[in-house]
């Protein structure tokens, strides 16, 4: 009720700026509305969507598989853990985006140098829950699978790996959201193309009513795919009944 | 809570006090292999850059003494610290706005309930996404830029804050009137100490995320480091391009770094606290 | 009743079949500090029959359960030995199947998914699997609850699933590991019954560690009570209450003087 509430007077503050002379930055709801409608209609957000979403897909599968790699050989490997965890650690702070002015000089423009980009935002989230979702296991049930002679690759398969799993997810409902801010950063700032396009040229015509459309289908592509990897997690953890409200 | 899970360390299940001796041995072996491993990765980088040529990959030498100096010497200073300083503007403001907020939105539900979907939905569009919208009514100074930083670095600390007190405010309802103390009592003696080490994660995080958010904005519409950074990768003059580089991370890494140590401290202080009562 | 002081060697009982089953021998545990070394057990030495239902029972820090994971092979001593039939203990072995207090049941597999583990462990076929592990839950009567999350039932239900998947080795050798403390007191007295009932139908060796005196009277053919600093054992206790042994058996005389004669031994100079 309060959302409604609150929902309501969001759109009539909006509607009330729209109506000021000075503020020409403000549509009209009922114009951003039809430009939403119109523009998913006609194609011209959809088809930019599907390549923005291959840049993202693909970027974060990249840094799922080797960001699990890596997270499992930190966690298993003592030397390992030595080198690269200071990278990890400082990974947290680093502006990654720092390295788009010289990617296209490594990788080029096109869609590698872009992947790149979605997989550097991505990669140390998902390695670094990998780790201490092992790291995490409990004692007792380490000890378990040694008293029940658990051992080998069933070790693996039938304990650590489900053990980290909620870790693991967790990493992955993170990046989710990071591969599609990498994918937005790259087709803003490295090579413009997809929604970043879209975008660009609708701010480029001062065409307000466009701009706002594709900036709420952003936010809701991005609500879809974190809505996606929810529900992935939520089935990759159907026994983690406490999830299930 | 997902905005920490990725930074929360694992609990150390060293076993006791025992083992002095082996860990200090370990301690070496740690260093040893970082040391030999990241000689080899410099050692690495030299090589592919004296292959590769200073178009491609500088040298470390030409990073350290071309660079650098280049740095003092091209006019990048004054652009460098401007856009630091207006960094520290929008988190100031961001800090100033959000904690409280955080502060009510952990307190009482109604604010809560009304707010989150729109703080969860702005975390959750892509930031970068909202530049065109941005440069629109903030247009490309100052403003636009300290507009950036605000939103990316918005969410950590305003999430992290009500968590903090949510985690106490329940209890505290209860502390406060068996002990007759009176709610803004409680609220300081309790709430706000409770709370503190989660908003300092918080203000680490943002500041992290302001940082990105410095360099994406700059990039954007080029101006201050940002546009130094294009400029001198278009005349690959990659020198001192990596310099300009390290020179960012070395104090994103400083600054994070000092509020970590903060963090640790508080958190050593609370450990002795708990163990004496 | 013979109380005797057990810490040389073991106490040769009067009762009809002795073998020795599993036998621990001079067995030390310690670890360096670093001031000094930190003595856990020192020079343990006891036997435990064939079918034999034995107890520990100690004080927190006593090393009771540390010695029963020297037993299983999960730690190994510093020094000494544990034979456990023909074999010297080096590590787990499927032969022996281990109780633990905190379940430690995988929470992503269902009640009959962690049965199964220990299916795997020794190599039932996988058709027969499920049928087995069914099997082995209604033993412990929670048949109707096999496909459930161990998150969905309650903590002494899992503990009987934890029981199920030991019993699923078919081991000769139980090892529990104070496997009711973390159960209601209500629940544990069932479970006591139960574990009984289904130790008599199978003959298997016992070691259960406990620090509840009554329960390991009322479960146990002998007591064995540790103290601590360091850890050994003062006394070994033959327990010949006759069995099938009814929950009244608490109430008999006899019963309640051993319990304060073993109080009196794990608290010296406290009056029961």
């Amino acid at each position: 009720m309060a959302r409604i509430v609150s929902l309501a007077a969001l759109l009539g503050a909006w509607q009330y700026l729209s109506g000021r002379d000075n503020i020409y930055f403000v549509p009209p709801v009922q114009d951003a509305a039809s430009s939403l409608w119109n523009e998913v209609v006609n194609g011209n957000l959809l088809r930019p969507a599907l390549q923005t979403g291959a840049l993202a897909l693909t970027g974060f599968l990249l840094a799922l598989v080797i960001g699990t790699v890596v997270g499992v050989l930190i966690a298993v490997f003592r030397p390992v853990s030595y080198v690269l965890e200071p990278i990890m650690s400082a990974s947290n702070a680093t502006p990654i985006a720092v390295l788009i002015p010289i990617i296209g000089i490594y990788l080029g423009l096109g869609f590698s140098g872009k992947v790149a980009i979605v997989f550097l935002f991505c990669v140390f989230a998902v390695s670094m829950n990998t780790t201490s979702g092992i790291r995490e296991i409990k004692s007792g049930i380490l000890e378990m699978t040694r008293a029940y002679c658990v051992t080998g690759w069933r070790r693996y398969r039938d304990v650590i790996v489900p053990a980290a799993m909620p870790a693991l997810m967790a990493g992955v409902r993170i990046s989710a959201g990071r591969a599609v801010q990498g994918a937005l950063t790259a087709e803003l700032l490295l090579a413009v193309s997809g929604l970043g396009l879209y975008l660009m040229n609708a701010g480029n015509r001062y065409d307000v009513p466009d701009l706002v459309a594709g900036t709420v289908f952003v936010s809701a592509a991005a609500f879809l795919a974190l809505h996606l990897a929810g529900r992935w997690e939520g089935h990759v953890l159907r026994w983690r009944t406490d999830l299930k409200n | 809570m997902t905005a920490t899970s990725t930074v929360i360390a694992p609990p150390s299940r060293a076993a006791g006090a025992a083992h002095a001796a082996t860990l200090a041995r370990e301690r070496r072996r740690k260093w040893t292999y970082r040391a030999v491993f990241w000689a080899a990765l410099l050692l690495a980088w030299e090589v592919a850059a004296r292959r590769a040529g200073p178009r491609f990959l500088p040298t470390l030498e030409s990073i350290a003494v071309d660079g650098m100096s280049g740095f003092f010497t091209n006019g990048f200073v004054v652009p460098f610290l401007d856009s630091w300083l207006q960094l520290f503007i929008g988190f100031a403001i961001a800090l100033a706005v959000t904690i409280p907020l955080g502060v009510l939105l952990g307190w009482s539900r109604l604010p809560n309930v009304v707010l989150m979907p729109y703080v969860n939905g702005l975390f959750v569009t892509p930031t970068a996404a909202l530049l065109p919208l941005v440069i629109l009514f903030a247009g490309t100074d100052l403003t636009f830029r300290v507009v950036v930083v605000i939103l990316f670095a918005f969410y950590y600390p305003l999430v992290n804050t009500a968590t903090g007190v949510r985690q106490t405010a329940g209890g505290l309802r209860d502390l406060s009137s068996t002990l007759c103390m009176s709610k803004l009592a409680a609220f300081r003696k309790v709430v706000v100490p409770a709370a503190t080490p989660y908003i300092l994660v918080g203000v680490r995080l943002g500041l992290a995320a302001a940082v990105q958010g410095m360099v994406i904005a700059e990039l954007w519409v080029l101006t201050g480091t940002g546009e130094v950074l294009k400029n001198l990768a278009q005349f690959r003059r990659l020198s001192e391009f990596f310099a300009i580089v390290i020179l960012i991370v070395a104090l994103a890494l400083l600054l994070t770094g000092l509020l970590r140590l903060i963090e640790i401290r508080l958190a050593r202080r609370g450990m002795v606290s708990a163990g004496e009562s | 009743m013979t109380v005797s002081s057990a810490t040389g060697g073991v106490e040769t009982r009067g009762a009809t079949d002795s073998r020795p089953y599993i036998d621990v021998r001079d067995v030390g545990m310690s670890f360096a500090s670093k001031s000094d070394d930190v003595i856990i057990i020192d020079g343990l030495s006891f036997t435990v029959a064939d079918g034999e239902f034995c107890s520990i029972v100690g004080p927190s820090g006593c090393g009771k359960s540390t010695a029963l994971r020297i037993i299983d092979g999960l730690t190994p001593p510093t020094s000494g030995e544990v034979r456990v039939g023909a074999r010297t203990v080096t590590g787990p072995s499927l032969d022996v199947g281990f109780v633990f207090q905190q379940y430690n049941l995988l929470p992503w597999r269902t009640v009959a998914g962690n049965v199964a583990l220990s299916l795997e462990s020794i190599g039932t076929p996988k058709k027969d699997r499920p049928g087995k592990a069914r099997e082995w839950l209604d033993v412990v009567g929670l048949g109707h609850v096999a496909d459930y999350y161990p998150s969905q039932i309650s903590g002494g239900m899992q503990q009987r699933v934890g029981l199920a998947r030991a019993l699923a080795l078919e081991p000769r050798v139980l090892l529990m590991d104070e496997p009711f403390g973390a159960v209601d007191a209500q629940t544990r007295l069932l479970m006591q019954e139960q574990l009984l009932q289904i130790w008599e139908q199978r003959a298997c060796t016992v070691v259960f560690v406990t620090h509840d005196i009554e329960e390991a009277l009322y479960l146990s053919d002998r007591v064995l009570v540790m103290a601590a600093k360091p850890g050994r054992m003062v006394a070994d206790i033959e327990v010949s209450f006759p069995r099938p042994r009814a929950m009244s058996v608490r109430s008999d005389p006899g019963f309640v003087r051993m319990k304060d004669e073993i109080w009196d031994l794990l608290h010296p100079g406290h009056g029961a």
